[in-house]
């Protein structure tokens, strides 16, 4: 089963990412930010990583750029899962090493089809 | 506004973020209660999909639209509660300001005010009311101008 990291200080928002793509059939791990994401994925592998940007601690895009200097997480698809949608941001995502950018709200079958296109 | 308004400012911006405080605490836990109600359906709909024969994986579909529907309405707790945190963050810097007297200048106070927003129609409102400073007040119409439907879920590939 292919597992997937998400990451969003928000629990509902973690709760319906978490159902959509368990409904898909991946596993699912969660952290509540940044600096939580990165403390499990220094130790454990994953297949795809989906962050929220703005958090406590630590945000998604600085989350982004230490995923990328580890060794395990250089060629692991990362999407961004945020309300900003300004071009500034979405540059500063690609920079950091994001995969790609998806606007909330999102839309369950949509994030399915793109996770599919990905894996 | 002589020193008497602003005395008697300062504890009307403090109910204000008392207020919001309260109301996003509410909000947030039957917001968690439903989306895990929602959440469930979901995971109960792809179960029925996965495991029964074709007619109840028929029946399970529809279930599964309406669970997703569901998923994608919800979200809007989220962009509610970044938005209602930045107008409770922005009234407590004017309460720092008027309550102390020794607080942020003006201007450091509306940049940093700006820098928390999330959203790109928030900036924008910002920009049109706080920035100019020559409108004070957003018509229905100029409010849909600022938003943008057209990000709204969408998925872009680098």
């Amino acid at each position: 089963m292919r597992t997937i990291l998400t990451v969003d200080d928000s629990t509902s928002m973690r709760q319906m990412v978490k159902a959509t793509l368990q409904s898909a059939g991946y596993g699912v791990v969660e952290a509540a930010d940044g600096q939580e994401a990165l403390e499990y994925a220094r130790d454990n592998a994953v297949d795809l990583v989906i962050s929220d940007v703005n958090m406590p601690r630590m945000d998604g895009i600085t989350l982004i750029g230490e995923l990328r200097a580890l060794p395990n997480y250089r060629l692991v698809p990362m999407l961004m899962l945020t309300t900003e949608s300004s071009q500034e941001k979405k540059l500063e995502g690609k920079r950091a090493g994001a995969t790609g950018w998806i606007v909330k709200p999102f839309n369950p079958a949509q994030l399915i089809a793109t996770l599919k296109k990905l894996l | 506004m002589d020193q008497d308004d602003i005395h008697n400012l300062a504890p009307l911006l403090l109910l204000a973020v008392r207020q919001l405080d309260a109301a996003m605490l509410d909000a947030s836990a039957e917001a968690e209660l439903l989306s895990r109600a929602v959440a469930s359906l979901g995971e109960r709909g792809a179960h029925l999909r996965d495991t029964g024969g074709d007619t109840t994986q028929a029946k399970a579909l529809p279930i599964i639209a309406d669970a997703q529907r569901a998923m994608r309405a919800l979200q809007f707790h989220d962009r509610l509660s970044q938005r209602v945190t930045h107008v409770r963050d922005a009234l407590a810097r004017l309460h720092a300001v008027v309550a102390t007297g020794e607080g942020e200048e003006w201007r450091k106070v509306r940049e940093a005010i700006r820098a928390s927003f999330t959203m790109e129609d928030e900036r924008q409102i910002f920009d049109a009311l706080v920035a100019t400073g020559s409108r004070p007040k957003l018509q229905r119409d100029e409010r849909d101008e600022h938003r943008d439907p057209a990000s709204s879920g969408s998925v872009e590939i680098f």
